[in-house]
């Protein structure tokens, strides 16, 4: 009978350390056992944001903690770890001035302990942890705990969710230290509709007669006829004229208009015209073109296909008329790649560490547009930025440091 | 040892086995409060660099080549998108020769010694994940020889784009796009002849 009893007591026990290791392997949700009061977390604006794709914004993440179930007064959050899921019309937005996630010190919290993205479903979801070091300054008010900021990458619309079941609250309890859980009641996420934003319609400026008219073919060296934003309302380029005593003038904003032909290369040739106002010349002309995401190039003889690294320039014939004497550059297409400077989104004339910097991190979130916008880290004008306009413009910075050093 | 003395010993046994697991198990339950601040952040954009142009020789004599070997340490853990590095020399104190890319970094994608411009250029473009400077460990970047060609003191200076545009050292860090300030120690000697 004392065998039995043993055997027995050994059994009860064996049961209870494997369940017990089971229960500490096992990720638990204790809160409810444990918590102390409840909180209402929802996102700022609450109406719908609306956007174009380029664009920045925040978000505000915010708490409204309840009374303690102990009748003690309101809840001081100390802590909170969520997930917040948007669709791939956004991205995170770490650039510049913008922190991704940043906390709200004046509410008394410290920092973003945890800020990573990953995608779940085809949406990004953000595991976010804000916290508060100093019990002193945490407080017990409907308050911002941190913003996140996001950037508009392509066109849509969608909704920022808070998953309530991976919300996790803690707040400080006076009645018992281990009662730190604060019940997630109610979340409330936001809406935004991201649009694709109205270029400006680039005009062709009047030719008065009077001057000397600019006619010309060129090519954007990736962009080919068939590409969905081959045509957009960006095509244009400036133009900056070069007389023979060393006059300068520059005519920003000429429109291109794509044509059915290509160069050799397959590019597609696009013309356009410019009346050269208030320039003398109509020989021994040089000009320089320049496109929105493009560098600049010289161009000093008609048929030119190479780079022209001569003084001046042997551009012959000008006349007074659009449509006549036209030059043709297209063999020795604009190259991509100069999309941004030590200003965000402004060129500074080069392909750089900065340039490659902005198309890694487009390429990575596939950043694109619908079809007929321009979007500068397109370079091959199909509307997004993938892999492929990162070796476009890798290629771009071979060809321009070739040729300066 | 009969079955009795078996369960004497079994018994007491199992009951401090389970005393010590619910004391792991309450233990990491409190803990649990507080995981959430062992989770690191994202680096940030308040990095710095330093770039070094260093030379191991003990006597520099005209027309006898040393190697300048490119070294980059990092203050704080930063990932990198972009190191443009262009190295300006005077042709009329020394040539250079033997730009050797050395293994710690990725190939670079243009490395070139320019006769044109009187420069050493070194441009590495990082692929999606960026390349990590870790805080404190010099990464030896590249080689290259020096032949000095005058008795005096020659020098070698990173460019940073004041009197060549074109021609920027900069670093470029990943996720941010910003630029990673650096602090530079150029390359001063004494040639004798």
């Amino acid at each position: 009978m004392k065998n039995k009893l043993g055997i027995i007591t050994i059994a009860i026990l064996t049961i209870a350390l494997v369940a017990g290791m089971i229960l500490v392997n096992r990720n638990q949700d204790t809160r409810r056992s444990a918590a102390f009061a409840e909180a209402k977390v929802f996102l700022l604006p609450s109406e719908e944001i609306n956007h174009e794709v380029g664009d920045k914004f925040t978000v505000q993440l915010w708490i409204e903690p309840g009374d303690k179930f102990d009748g003690d007064g309101k809840a001081k959050v100390q802590n909170i770890q969520t997930i917040i899921c948007y669709g791939p019309e956004l991205a995170l937005d770490t650039s510049g001035e913008a922190e991704g996630v940043k906390e709200t010190e004046a509410n008394g919290f410290d920092d973003v302990a945890l800020a990573k993205v990953n995608v779940v479903d085809g949406k990004n979801c953000l595991s976010l942890a804000i916290v508060a070091d100093n019990f002193d300054r945490i407080k017990s008010e409907t308050m911002e705990v941190g913003k996140i900021y996001f950037s508009s990458v392509s066109e849509g619309e969608g909704e920022i969710t808070i998953n309530k079941d991976k919300t996790v609250i803690s707040g400080e309890n006076n009645a018992d230290a281990l009662d730190k859980y604060i019940d997630v009641g109610t979340v409330v996420g936001t809406s935004y509709k991201i649009g694709g934003g109205d270029d400006p319609i680039i005009t062709q400026p009047p030719i008065s007669g009077d001057w000397p008219v600019l006619n010309f073919k060129m090519a954007f060296r990736d962009v080919t006829p068939e590409a969905k934003c081959a045509v957009n309302n960006k095509n244009y380029v400036n133009v900056i004229a070069l007389g023979p005593d060393g006059t300068r003038k520059s005519y920003d904003q000429i429109p291109v208009r794509i044509t059915n032909e290509k160069n050799e290369k397959g590019a597609a040739i696009f013309e356009g015209y410019v009346e050269l106002e208030g320039f003398a010349f109509k020989d021994n002309v040089a000009v320089f073109l320049k496109g929105p995401r493009d560098l600049q190039w010289k161009y000093g003889n008609n048929n030119q296909n190479s780079f022209y690294d001569k003084a001046g320039g042997e551009l012959k014939g000008l006349t007074n008329q659009a449509g006549e004497m036209v030059f043709d550059f297209s063999e020795f297409p604009l190259i991509p790649g100069d999309v941004t400077g030590l200003t965000a989104g402004v060129q500074d004339g080069k392909i750089d560490g900065l340039d490659y910097s902005l198309m890694i991190t487009n390429a990575t979130s596939r950043v694109n547009v619908t079809e007929g916008k321009f979007l500068a880290t397109d370079l091959d004008g199909d509307c997004w930025t993938v892999s492929r306009d990162v070796n476009a413009l890798l290629l771009s910075i071979k060809e321009k440091q070739e040729q300066l050093y | 040892m009969n079955k009795t003395n078996i369960l004497r010993i079994l018994i007491p046994l199992v009951a401090v086995l389970v005393i010590v697991e619910s004391i792991y198990l309450v233990t990491s339950l409190v803990n649990k409060n507080n995981q959430v601040k062992e989770v690191a952040q994202s680096p940030m954009s308040d990095k710095k660099v330093n770039i070094s142009l260093l030379s191991l020789t003990e006597n520099y004599v005209v027309g006898e080549p040393f190697e300048v070997k490119v070294v980059m340490e990092a203050e704080n853990d930063v990932l990198v998108d972009a190191v443009n590095l262009y190295i300006q020399y005077d042709p009329e104190q020394m040539t250079v020769s033997e730009l050797t890319s050395l293994e710690a970094m990725p190939q670079p994608t243009f490395a070139k010694i320019s006769d044109k411009k009187d420069m050493i250029v070194l441009n590495y473009y990082i692929e999606s994940d960026g390349y990590p400077f870790l805080a404190q460990q010099p990464v030896e970047v590249a080689s290259f020889l020096v032949t000095p060609t005058v008795v005096g003191e020659i020098k070698m200076d990173l460019s940073t784009g004041v009197e060549d545009k074109d021609s920027v050292t900069m670093i470029v860090e990943n996720g941010t796009s910003k630029v990673v300030p650096f602090t530079s120690n150029n390359l001063r000697i004494e040639v004798l002849e």
